[in-house]
């Protein structure tokens, strides 16, 4: 039976790596570590989040833990990135970082 | 990560699949994703405390994951069907393409038109862009969108190459920034864009001002919508997870609508944003389904409007807690009775932003976390008979006339991140 070619809606996909940094792993061999904990906004994420700081610290895994919040979004910071000062204060002062989380 | 610092996220369980593609779209497929089991929002603090306990204890987890160096960013890898596909010929190739590419999950699930070569030419031959340009990188997948690929969504949809330069022109307000597709794409909150034509371009590819009763007449106003669909589904969608909706589908289809120039008293949407009456434009609006705003009794158009706010300040209306745009497509004849009774469009959302307002005590105090971040600097800690306004800012209130004969006009509630976008039809010669 003959053939018929058909156009397919298969797109290529930008390279959104282009600007990655390499991961930083050293600082975690220390026995603690600092954890940054990046709450949407959601309800209770952010509570949950302090309880999840307050664990563990109090469990000897972290050496510090503080919460940040994307509250300095111009619109609803849930559904849209961190701003870049958010971004930049848990690069200089967080060894990993959690964020949360879906309602 | 990207920044260089390990990282986890934690989901529910039922956004766990989205997590995953996410991260996938993001160039970050191995990213540590801690799942809880339930919905935290409605959780007291004991049941926080003790899913609290369960994150803390996948931290140990997560950091020996990183120290083994085991994660690694990676780019999203292109799918491994190519550009075009030779299918049987013959009387069903029709349904072959249709089944094939439902298989792929590159359609909405209804049957489509064969994308052939000549079809798509002839729908490149339609605008006078090249087919290589792109006209944007849609989020959160970053496909990118040219020209001739749109032109492959827009024959699959069945679309007439005299409607394409409006599907040009909507992939391009699709994509503009404060569109925030992403959010759209992603979210479990009902919503997607939503077409608005105005000028000369709309009525040459056949598109519906709202009289039509024949479903001929809405053939371009239903092909052009789904061709918008297709794209999203294609270019932004991430692969496999199209419908994070809530309700799955619902919601998820796209509507295009003309504005009713002819029988509108006001000037028509696209010259308050600047441009001229003669230009043709596209709006591509954030939004929910249309809710009905019924009115047929009202003698003064305070009363009238009133109605409006009303349908437009409940308690759970989720584009009421943020900066969202509020789109009133008014029917001519209650648009009509404003005008004549010496309410201009200006007048129109001055008595909107007063009136459609929600009482803060009707809002639970529980559930004032759902508040935007502005609501909340302004009304967090107030107390008393305050009313909160549904927008921020009294130009949120977007005033377009649309339909036919009927005391029906609609009210589709936008999103609580994304604003509207309008960009102009390019037309061939």
């Amino acid at each position: 039976m003959s053939k018929v070619r058909v156009l397919t809606p298969v797109v290529s996909v930008e390279n959104n790596m282009q600007n990655a940094q390499a991961l930083n792993v050293d600082r975690l061999v220390a026995s603690k570590v600092r954890i940054g904990l990046l709450d949407n906004t959601k309800p209770n994420a952010g509570r949950l989040l302090g309880y999840v700081g307050d664990l563990l610290t109090e469990r000897g895994l972290a050496a510090r833990t503080f919460v940040v919040d994307k509250n300095d979004s111009p619109v609803n910071p849930a559904g849209t990135g961190a701003t870049e000062a958010v971004l930049k204060r848990l690069s200089q002062e967080a060894d990993v970082v959690l964020t949360a989380l879906g309602n | 990560m990207k920044r260089g610092i390990p990282a986890a996220t934690i989901c529910t369980t039922g956004f766990v699949p989205v997590g995953r593609r996410f991260a996938q779209a993001l160039g970050v497929p191995e990213l540590p994703i801690i799942e809880v089991h339930n919905e935290v929002g409605h959780d007291s603090p004991t049941e926080l405390e003790e899913t609290a306990r369960r994150i803390a204890e996948a931290v140990p987890s997560v950091l020996r994951k990183y120290q083994s160096r085991n994660v690694k960013g990676q780019q999203l890898q292109d799918e491994g069907r190519g550009d075009t596909l030779d299918v049987d010929a013959g009387t069903d190739l029709s349904i072959r393409v249709s089944e094939l590419f439902l298989q792929e999950n590159w359609t909405d699930g209804l049957p489509v038109v064969p994308p052939t070569e000549d079809r798509v030419h002839a729908m490149l031959e339609a605008v006078a862009v090249s087919p290589d340009e792109v006209l944007g990188v849609l989020p959160p997948r970053g496909g990118v969108a040219t020209v001739r690929k749109v032109a492959v969504c827009a024959v699959m949809a069945g679309c007439l190459p005299k409607q394409f330069p409006i599907v040009v022109a909507a992939i391009r307000a699709i994509g503009a920034p404060q569109f925030e597709l992403r959010t759209i794409q992603s979210t479990a909150h009902p919503h997607s864009p939503f077409i608005v034509v105005n000028g000369p371009a709309g009525i040459e590819a056949g598109l519906s001002n709202g009289h039509d009763l024949t479903p001929r007449g809405w053939q371009a106003n239903i092909v052009i919508a789904r061709a918008v669909r297709l794209v999203t589904v294609n270019m932004a969608g991430l692969r496999n997870v199209t419908a994070s909706h809530t309700q799955g589908y619902l919601g998820r289809f796209v509507d295009c609508i003309r504005e009713n120039e002819e029988e509108n008293p006001w000037q028509p949407y696209h010259t308050e944003l600047g441009y001229p009456r003669d230009a043709s434009t596209v709006s591509a609006f954030p939004g929910e389904p249309p809710h009905l705003v019924d009115d047929r009794g009202s003698t003064t158009p305070q009363s009238m409007l009133t109605t409006f706010a009303r349908v437009m300040a409940t308690g759970g209306n989720r584009s009421t807690f943020g900066a969202s745009e509020q789109i009133l497509l008014f029917a001519p004849s209650h648009a009509q009775y404003l005008a004549s009774h010496g309410f201009s469009k200006k007048d129109v959302r001055d008595f909107l932003y007063q009136v459609a307002r929600i009482a803060l005590n009707e809002y639970p105090k529980d559930n004032l976390d759902s508040l935007s971040t502005w609501h909340k600097k302004l009304f967090s800690n107030v107390s008393g008979p305050v009313t909160v306004p549904v927008v921020h800012d009294r130009s949120d209130f977007k005033v377009i006339v649309h339909g036919g004969i009927g005391p029906h006009s609609l009210y589709v509630p936008g999103s609580i991140n994304a604003k509207s976008a309008t960009v102009l039809v390019e037309r061939k010669g």
